[in-house]
């Protein structure tokens, strides 16, 4: 096996794939430009960013997956350790997510998103008892850590996130389906009981899935104020036209009670400014994207490279379902960013990184190996 | 390809999903698209509520008692009042104002500016000013409010300390909006913006410093172009005006607004016609008529405009004033008697100023209609001043946390006197605030015997004595040496003798304790006026018993204790207790001394170096605890609450108001623990009137000639002289003629009483005046009408002194009562009382005023018509 040049790499790229992340950040910016409410100038902070996210993708390119993957636990214990910096000093007055780094916020469980798909495409491409009931065990543990540790934050979800992640990276490995049944239905069970516990989800977050089921309604101020951002958000959807208004005054006015709207809630925001058929685009961006993202798991043989595409796509994949579900009023509100277009730079950053990941494991050399890995 | 296949059904979950959502788009916009073009409609209006009028009050003379009337108020607006540092353009003068922490705030009116803008082909209008701008902008230096606090004649500087207060409650709001969220575990990324949110309203949102601005201050407000007042603005409000200013207080009543704990459930029992402007009445004919004087709030919408002003018109409903109130009274004739009662030099012995105001009560009733037609008493207080601020603290004191302190009292700008005056005189056992003519019941003295007399004869049993020799002697009850005296001489001559033995010494005494206990009750003592006069009553009661809080009582016995034990003082401490109320009535200094009292008392027994204080509601009332905190008032210590009774009848003035009882419990060192109990009648329990009242022995002679246990209101007095005057009716007095322009009908009850002894009382009463009797010194000739009447000196006893004296004696009442006829006049009956300082005989005080009100009466047109 032969070290490939960077120059190779770059040639070998899947431009195409590039390309489309580019294209999603660059809406994203104007995207965020409309938000902005003329005090900060989001739009201009999200360019920089998009920018900056670029570059990283190209070094993550540069860099052989299979050597990030190797030192995956490095990587683990650094995000974990960052996690629970966290919560040691974002505790007090600013409900802690962030770390302060200067004037930039990093958001550790972004980053750790990424980190825990390199873990677990390492640790299932090494290790294959995932296929035996017992040692589904290990990813779970890998898993669960970061997930109790950003839950305690508590962002519930990035926490959740990450549990779709495991699945789908322990199904396309071959782990049995039955197995992952049982455990999903458990799982299900227990979170039913979790909620139920008093003290382990603060109220405020049960208000929130109280809030979702009774959209509509108007029982308490309280579900109220919860009720208020996704009545918001379906408002604007529903005012926005087939075409859209653009990046104008009028789609200003039109979104102008919208909490959150250059960050989680940007959707709205969208297709306000490009109506339908804009929406409609972007849909289809999101389509082609992850497609290609398994398009590359497909091309690549190397069962690490497999793994950690198809983890990015599901990354990717859930985030853009869930951001977009929860703004349609189609599920509880959760902080969740939609890749690419909401504002933040750790989410831009952890994005273009991931693609830089996927670009990387595309643009390396097929290795044959008698069959394919997982069969 | 196992791989291959679980990739591509993966996508396929995936696109089914993304199908699912962009459905789900798709529908709202295309199928819900106008639900949600509609609610967007109404996030650019803003509804407006208008205030309605609240009808007036008239009295039966025209004269308007109270109305509303537009007022200025001035608001402070927390946001810009922490803004104030200004510039000038040097180009066109026009004013900036600081925005930021640094940046100024770049004006419209600017035309220099403006002008720059649209040369540099700019769109967007920049709000701040940039740095290097503002440098070319001159400074002014701070507003100076003095002239405005000129104007309103406060001292200088005070405005600012105003609203510098405001501005720090807004501050506190915010910081405990804060706190709640981190207390509740707020953990979204909204939370910051949902706070700012909240903290942007309330920071802009205008506050009210004055409630009522003088006219040229508003002016000078309004007026102001250099921003001088920038924080402060003025808004127009209705303002309940009462025009003769001290005209019967406590009859008229006063407003004020809804405080945070009632809008509730008002607004579930009226709807719409409650809105947090909403003022109600809280005593008097302001509380009884509330709901009819009470408007319709109207309503109006507005829209955005294109420019971004709510200019469109969408909705207007203009607001429906609410019915005017009619009362029976006629307020020239009453201000005519106030003035010859509490303003004539000559009234001597009656010149007697309890609390720094003389104090007493006339009342005339038609003896027909029960309508209260002169109504004057005194002391009386200023309508006009701010009493509905002192109201909305109280009512705001106990809730001042909660609801995330969202609601901010108004505190009251009031010259003439502060909230702690106020409370002072509120918290007194004869509070300015209760009326003397329905709710302060005194000893009736001599004035209760025509009513003795007419109980005897209609007990149909012979009289004790057909005549009885009275020579001055030193037995109890001391008399005038009044000679050979019958029934109707004894009334002339004011015979206490005569009463005092023929009631408890004949062998007829055990009917007559039974029969006349129920025949006083019959004529109306003891029991409430009317439904309309005991609704009014009821809020008045909120008065005298001001809350103070458990802890302010505990202070001062604590005090008191410190004082007079010194280190050995037990410790006082509020025990937490559930039901205990965190307020309860009365003066906490009295109270306070009392509780300490008991306090030291418990320690020395029990040795307990604490003691733990608590108050729960109670059923009951006790009355000599209720003697000891000073409430008698009409019925807390009534005709029928005799002692020896077994029951204690009130009036329903003061029923279905809960009461406290102040315990204190020493823990003691061996285990145990005791029990102090007081009452505290905040307000005072239900009548339970099953059995009928009966006189206890001792009192026998004292009830006969209207001492001892017997107390009544001039009100009362009047409609039991009534039935004298109209033959046996039992009228209702009642103030309120007309609401609406519909006159209120009251029937009067027909007494079974025999004719004959009404005439044999009224023959006893003609003789008072007219003939030899007691009032027979006044100058009735200026009266044109046949006068009957009853003079009485009534002493104070000793455990109660409503006024605040101390053994000299006491105040006296001076009464006189009794109905005047005359052909083609309306027949009144009428009561006065004077409380006074000595014992001088009522004939020469409470008569000649009575003659002199008398005189005036019937020289006004409203004396004609009638039986
Ligand atoms: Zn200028
Ligand atoms: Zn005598």
């Amino acid at each position: 096996m032969r070290r490939m040049s960077l120059g190779e790499r770059l040639k070998s790229a899947d431009w195409l794939l590039l390309g489309l992340g580019v294209l999603l950040a660059f809406a994203g910016v104007l995207g965020v430009q409309t938000a902005a409410d003329g005090r900060v100038d989001y739009g201009s902070i999200q360019m920089r960013w998009a920018i900056i996210g670029v570059t990283v993708c190209l070094l993550m390119l540069a860099m052989p997956y299979r050597v990030v993957v190797q030192w995956r636990y490095l990587w683990y214990v650094g995000g974990i350790l960052l996690l629970l910096a966290v919560l040691v000093v974002g505790r007090g007055k600013s409900a802690g997510r962030w770390i302060s780094l200067g004037s930039f916020r990093m958001q550790p469980s972004e980053i750790m998103k990424l980190i825990l798909v390199v873990t677990l495409a390492g640790y299932i491409r090494y290790d294959k008892r995932h296929r035996t009931f017992l040692g589904l065990v290990a990813p779970f543990a890998l898993t669960l850590i970061p997930f109790l540790l950003i839950m305690k934050q508590p962002d519930l979800g990035t926490a959740l996130l990450l549990l779709p992640v495991l699945f789908v990276m322990l199904y396309v490995a071959g782990a049995n389906r039955a197995h992952l049944g049982i455990v999903a239905a458990a799982g299900m069970v227990a979170a039913g009981v979790l909620f139920f516990t008093p003290g382990l989800l603060n109220e405020y977050q049960k208000d929130r899935v109280r809030a979702f089921l009774m959209q509509g309604s108007d029982d308490t101020a309280l579900l109220r104020s919860h009720n208020h951002q996704i009545e918001q958000s379906k408002m604007v959807v529903g005012t926005s036209d087939l075409l859209g208004r653009g990046v104008s005054e009028t789609t200003r006015e039109a979104i102008r009670f919208l909490p959150e709207r250059h960050s989680d809630f940007i959707f709205p925001v969208m297709i306000h400014a490009f109506g339908l058929m804009g929406a409609t685009l972007l849909f289809m961006i999101y389509l082609l994207f992850i497609g290609l993202i398994l398009r590359t798991a497909l091309k690549v043989r190397e069962p690490s490279g497999r793994l950690l595409a198809v983890g990015v796509a599901s990354l990717f994949a859930c985030q853009t379902a869930i951001n977009l579900g929860m703004t349609l009023g189609l599920l509880p509100i959760v902080g969740m960013p939609l890749p690419f277009l909401s504002y933040g730079g750790s989410s831009m950053l952890t994005s273009f990184a991931a693609l830089g990941l996927v670009l990387n494991v595309g643009s390396d050399h097929p290795v044959e190996f008698g069959r394919g890995d997982f069969d | 390809m196992r791989f291959r296949r679980r990739l591509i059904l993966l996508y396929v979950v995936f696109c089914c999903v993304m199908g699912v959502v962009w459905l789900r788009a798709t529908q709202l916009q295309w199928i819900d698209g106008d639900v949600w073009a509609q609610a967007a409609r109404k996030l650019r209006q803003r509804p407006e509520r208008l205030d309605a009028m609240r009808g007036p009050i008239v009295s039966a003379d025209g004269v308007v008692l109270a109305e509303d009337a537009p007022v200025f108020q001035l608001t402070v607006v927390a946001w810009d009042f922490q803004r104030r540092a200004r510039a000038r353009c040097s180009g066109c003068g026009a004013i900036y104002f600081q925005s930021g922490r640094r940046k100024l705030h770049f004006p419209r009116t600017c035309a220099c500016r403006r002008q720059l803008i649209r040369r540099s082909g700019e769109d967007a209008y920049p709000r701040k000013v940039p740095k290097e701008e503002s440098a070319q902008l001159e400074r002014l230096p701070p507003a100076d409010l003095r002239p405005l606090e000129k104007v309103l004649d406060i001292a200088p500087g005070s405005l600012a300390i105003r609203a510098k207060e405001r501005v720090a409650e807004v501050e506190r709001i915010i910081r405990e909006l804060r706190d709640r969220m981190d207390r509740e575990g707020d953990d979204t990324s909204f939370r910051e913006k949902r706070l700012e949110l909240r903290a942007q309203d309330l920071l802009r949102r205008p506050f009210v410093i004055i409630g009522n601005l003088p006219d040229a201050a508003a002016q000078l407000v309004l007026t102001n172009e250099d921003g001088t007042f920038r924080g402060f603005g003025v808004r127009s409000a209705l303002r309940r005006n009462y025009p003769l200013g001290d005209f019967a207080p406590q009859l008229l009543g006063f407003t004020s607004q809804l405080g945070p704990e009632e809008y509730g459930p008002l607004r579930e029992q009226h709807g719409d016609r409650v809105t947090f402007n909403t003022r109600i009445g809280r005593t008097g004919v302001e509380r009884a008529c509330n709901w009819q004087m009470h408007g319709e709030p109207g309503h109006r919408l507005m829209e955005l405009d294109e420019s971004g002003q709510f200019s469109i018109t969408v909705e207007d409903r203009p607001p429906r004033p609410g019915k005017p109130v009619a009362l029976s009274i006629h307020a020239k004739i009453s201000r005519i008697a106030e003035q010859l009662l509490f303003s004539d030099p000559r009234r001597g012995p009656a010149g007697y100023v309890p609390q720094g105001q003389p104090s007493g009560a006339f009342v005339a009733l038609d003896a027909y209609t029960g309508e209260v037609l002169i109504w004057s008493e005194a002391p009386r207080y200023d309508l006009n001043t701010e009493l509905d601020d002192l109201y909305d603290k109280r009512l705001t004191e106990a809730k001042r946390d909660l609801d995330a302190g969202l609601w901010i009292p108004r505190h009251p700008l009031d010259k003439r006197m502060t909230i702690e005056e106020w409370r002072a005189r509120l918290v007194q056992p004869a509070p300015v605030s209760m009326s003397r003519i329905a709710q302060l019941a005194v000893e009736p003295g001599s004035t209760f015997k025509p009513l003795i007399a007419l109980g005897l004869l209609q007990s149909g049993l012979p009289l004790p004595f057909h005549s009885y020799h009275c020579h001055n002697s030193t037995r109890s009850p001391g008399c005038h040496a009044c000679g050979s005296v019958d029934l109707v001489r004894a009334i002339e001559k004011s015979c206490n003798r005569y009463f005092a033995y023929s009631v408890r010494d004949s062998k007829y005494w055990p009917t007559y304790r039974t029969y006349l206990g129920g025949f006083i009750e019959e004529v109306g003592i003891g029991r409430a006026p009317t439904d309309e006069i005991s609704e009014w009553s009821r809020g008045q009661w909120l008065w005298p018993y001001v809350d103070f809080t458990m802890k302010d009582m505990l202070g001062h016995a604590q005090a008191w204790l410190q004082e007079h034990g010194g280190d050995d003082a037990p410790t006082l401490e509020l025990a937490a207790l559930p039901g205990t109320p965190p307020s309860v009535g009365g003066d906490p200094a009295r109270l306070g001394s009392r509780l300490a009292k008991v306090a030291a008392w418990v320690a020395k027994r029990t040795r307990a170096r604490k003691l733990l204080v608590s108050a729960t509601r109670v059923e009951t009332i006790e009355r000599d605890v209720v003697m000891e905190f000073g409430v008698r008032a009409a019925g807390a210590r009534p005709w029928s609450a005799l002692p020896g009774t077994d029951r204690t009848a009130l009036p329903s003035a003061l029923s279905g108001l809960p009461r406290h009882r102040v315990g204190i419990r020493g823990q003691l060192e061996r285990g145990g623990m005791v029990w102090f109990r007081a009452t505290m009648p905040r307000r005072v329990g239900r009548t339970d009137r099953s059995k009928p009242p009966v006189i206890r022995p001792d009192d026998g002679r004292n009830v006969a000639i209207g001492q001892g246990p017997v107390l009544v209101t001039p009100l009362q007095m009047a409609r039991a002289i009534a039935v004298l005057a109209n033959g046996g009716l039992l009228v209702d007095p009642h103030v309120v003629r007309a609401v609406g322009g519909r006159a209120v009908q009251r029937v009067p009850r027909r007494l079974r009483i025999d004719p004959g002894h009404i005439d044999t009382v009224r023959d006893g009463m003609y003789r008072v005046v007219n003939e030899e009797g007691t009032a027979r010194k006044a100058n009735w000739g200026q009266v044109p009408a046949t006068v009957y009447g009853k003079t009485g000196t009534a002493q104070v006893g000793r455990t109660w002194q409503p006024f605040g004296e101390t053994e000299d004696g006491g105040p006296w009442h001076h009464w006189f009562v009794g109905f005047a006829e005359a052909p083609g006049r309306r027949t009144i009956a009428f009561a006065c009382v004077l409380h006074a300082r000595a014992e001088a005989a009522s004939g020469m005080t409470a008569a000649p005023a009575t003659a002199d009100i008398l005189a005036r009466w019937y020289q006004d047109p409203a004396s004609r018509g009638g039986k």
